[in-house]
C-alpha cells in the first residue's frame, strides 16, 4: 500500500494487515490456476494499492484475475471479489470507507463464478443468520456483475489488438 | 517429513470422510476433548492453558498504561499476538512473524474485538493521552491442527482469568493503587474451524486432516448466535450452500462449547 492511500501516512513496508491481505487474496486465485502446469515454477502477483476506500482486497482480487488472464496463464475461471455489510442496520453493496468505519459488519467475498466456486471469504462486525445470508447473496450478485465487466475489459483488449493489426 | 506419511493416509483420510467416519472414531461434527485451565501463570495479569485433544497453547494477558491511537482517543488498546514455537511442530521456525502466526492472531484478535467482548471505552483514563494497553499473548505449545479455535479458546480464557490494576488519577498523573479487580468481559466469542476434505465439511480438524483438507473456514460466533468474524484459509473454495451449512453448524457447536464450559 502506498503511503499517501490512506488518511494518516502509512509506511510503505508491510503491515500484519497487508500481510494477511497478501494471503487471502493469493488463496483466492490459487484455485483459479492450473499450478499442476507450472511444477518448480513460481508466480509471482504483485498488488499496489494507491488509494484505498474500502473493499481494497476485491478489487485487488478483481483485478490480480485479469492480469493473470492477460499473461496467459491457464485458467479454471476468472475470480471476481465484491464485499456486503451492514450499515444503518441495512445490507449494502459495497461499503465504503466512511460506511465500514460505522462498525456494521463487511463481508468480502470472491467467486469463480462458472464453478459457483467461493475463494475467499471474510468477515467482521456482527450479523444474525439472516443478514449473513443476506450478505453473502447480495455479494454474491455483486460478484456476477463485476464479472461480465472483467469478461468486457479481457475482450476488449484482445478486440483493440485486432484493430490495430487490421 | 511428516508429509509423505500424510500422503500415504490421505486416501483412508478420504475414504472414511466420504463414508462419514474419520480416522480418529469421531464424528464429522465432533469436537475433541478440550480442557481448560487458567491462572497458571502468576506473573501474568491474566494466563489460560488450552488442550484441543493434542493441541496445545498458553495465553497470557500483560496490561500496560499506553497511549491510544490517533483515530480512537478514547479507547484503551487490544493487541493479540500469536508464537509459533519451534517446539511446537517440525515445520514451526524461530524468527519474525510469519503469515501463519500473523493470520492466526489476525482472526483471534478479530473475534475478541468484533464480538464487542472488551469494552475498549472502559479501558481510557485520559482521552487522547493515557489508556490501558491489553496485550494478548498467545503460544502454541504443541501443534496437532485447528490451532485457531484453540487459540480463540485460550485468549478468551486469559482474559476471563484478567486481573486490571486499580487506579485513581491525582494532580493529571496516574495513582496504582493496590489491590485488582478483574476484567468485565462481555461476550464470549467462540471460533469454530470446519474443513473441506473430500468436498464434506468437517469440525475441528487434526493436523493430518489439515494436510489433506482442500480448504478452512473458521466462523467465529457470540453468545446470541451471530457472526461475529469469519476467515477462509487455504487454497480450496467453497459453495455458496457450503457457508451457509457452516454458519447453521457453527452456531450449534459455539453453543454446545460455550454449555460445556460454562460460559
Amino acid at each position: 500500500m502506498a503511503p499517501f492511500s490512506v488518511q494518516e501516512r502509512k509506511s510503505p513496508a508491510p503491515s500484519r494487515r497487508d500481510i494477511e491481505l497478501s494471503k487471502v487474496i493469493r488463496e483466492a486465485l490459487e484455485p483459479s490456476i492450473f499450478l499442476e502446469y507450472y511444477p518448480r515454477t513460481g508466480i509471482d502477483v504483485f498488488v499496489e494499492i494507491l488509494q484505498a476506500d474500502g473493499g481494497t482486497r476485491c478489487a485487488s482480487i478483481t483485478a490480480a484475475s485479469l492480469a493473470l488472464a492477460d499473461a496467459g496463464i491457464p485458467m479454471r475461471d476468472l475470480v471476481v471479489a465484491c464485499a456486503a455489510g451492514k450499515a444503518d442496520d441495512t445490507i449494502v453493496l459495497d461499503l465504503m470507507d466512511t460506511e465500514d468505519k460505522k462498525g456494521g459488519a463487511d463481508v468480502p467475498v470472491a467467486l469463480m463464478p462458472n464453478l459457483n466456486a467461493i475463494t475467499l471469504l471474510q468477515m467482521d462486525g456482527i450479523l444474525t443468520f439472516e443478514e449473513f445470508e443476506k450478505a453473502v447473496n447480495l455479494a454474491l450478485k455483486g460478484c456476477r456483475k463485476i464479472y461480465t465487466m472483467q469478461k468486457e475489459a479481457l475482450k476488449a483488449k484482445y478486440e483493440s489488438v485486432k484493430e490495430v493489426e487490421e | 517429513m511428516s508429509s509423505i506419511i500424510v500422503r500415504v493416509k490421505q486416501k483412508q483420510i478420504m475414504d472414511l470422510i466420504a463414508e462419514g467416519k474419520r480416522l480418529d472414531g469421531r464424528g464429522l461434527k465432533d469436537y475433541r476433548e478440550i480442557k481448560v485451565e487458567q491462572g497458571l501463570i502468576e506473573r501474568a495479569e491474566g494466563s489460560a492453558r488450552v488442550l484441543l485433544g493434542k493441541t496445545e497453547i498458553m495465553a497470557g494477558t500483560k496490561i500496560e498504561i499506553g497511549k491510544p491511537f490517533l483515530d480512537t482517543p478514547n479507547e484503551g488498546v487490544l493487541t493479540v499476538n500469536a508464537e509459533l514455537v519451534p517446539l511446537a511442530s517440525p515445520t514451526f521456525e524461530a524468527g519474525p512473524p510469519k503469515e501463519d502466526s500473523i493470520e492466526l492472531a489476525r482472526v483471534v484478535d478479530r473475534g475478541i474485538r468484533e464480538s464487542k467482548a472488551i469494552d475498549l471505552k472502559k479501558l481510557c483514563i485520559k482521552p487522547g493521552k493515557k489508556v490501558f494497553v491489553i496485550f494478548v499473548d498467545v503460544y502454541v505449545l504443541n501443534h496437532d491442527g485447528n490451532l485457531i479455535d484453540a487459540s480463540a479458546l485460550a485468549a478468551l480464557a486469559a482474559l476471563l482469568n484478567t486481573k486490571m490494576l486499580n487506579y485513581e488519577i491525582e494532580e493529571d498523573e496516574v495513582k496504582i493503587k493496590p489491590g485488582y479487580t478483574p476484567l468485565h468481559v462481555r461476550k464470549h466469542p467462540i471460533a469454530i474451524t470446519f474443513a473441506k476434505i473430500n468436498d464434506k465439511l468437517i469440525v475441528d480438524p487434526w493436523l493430518e486432516e489439515e494436510q489433506t483438507m482442500d480448504a478452512r473456514l473458521t466462523m467465529t460466533i457470540d453468545d446470541d448466535e451471530n457472526v461475529c468474524a469469519i476467515q477462509k484459509g487455504g487454497s480450496g473454495y467453497f459453495t455458496p450452500k457450503q457457508v451457509l451449512e457452516a454458519a447453521k453448524t457453527a452456531m450449534e457447536k459455539a453453543d454446545e462449547i460455550r454449555k460445556k464450559l460454562k460460559w
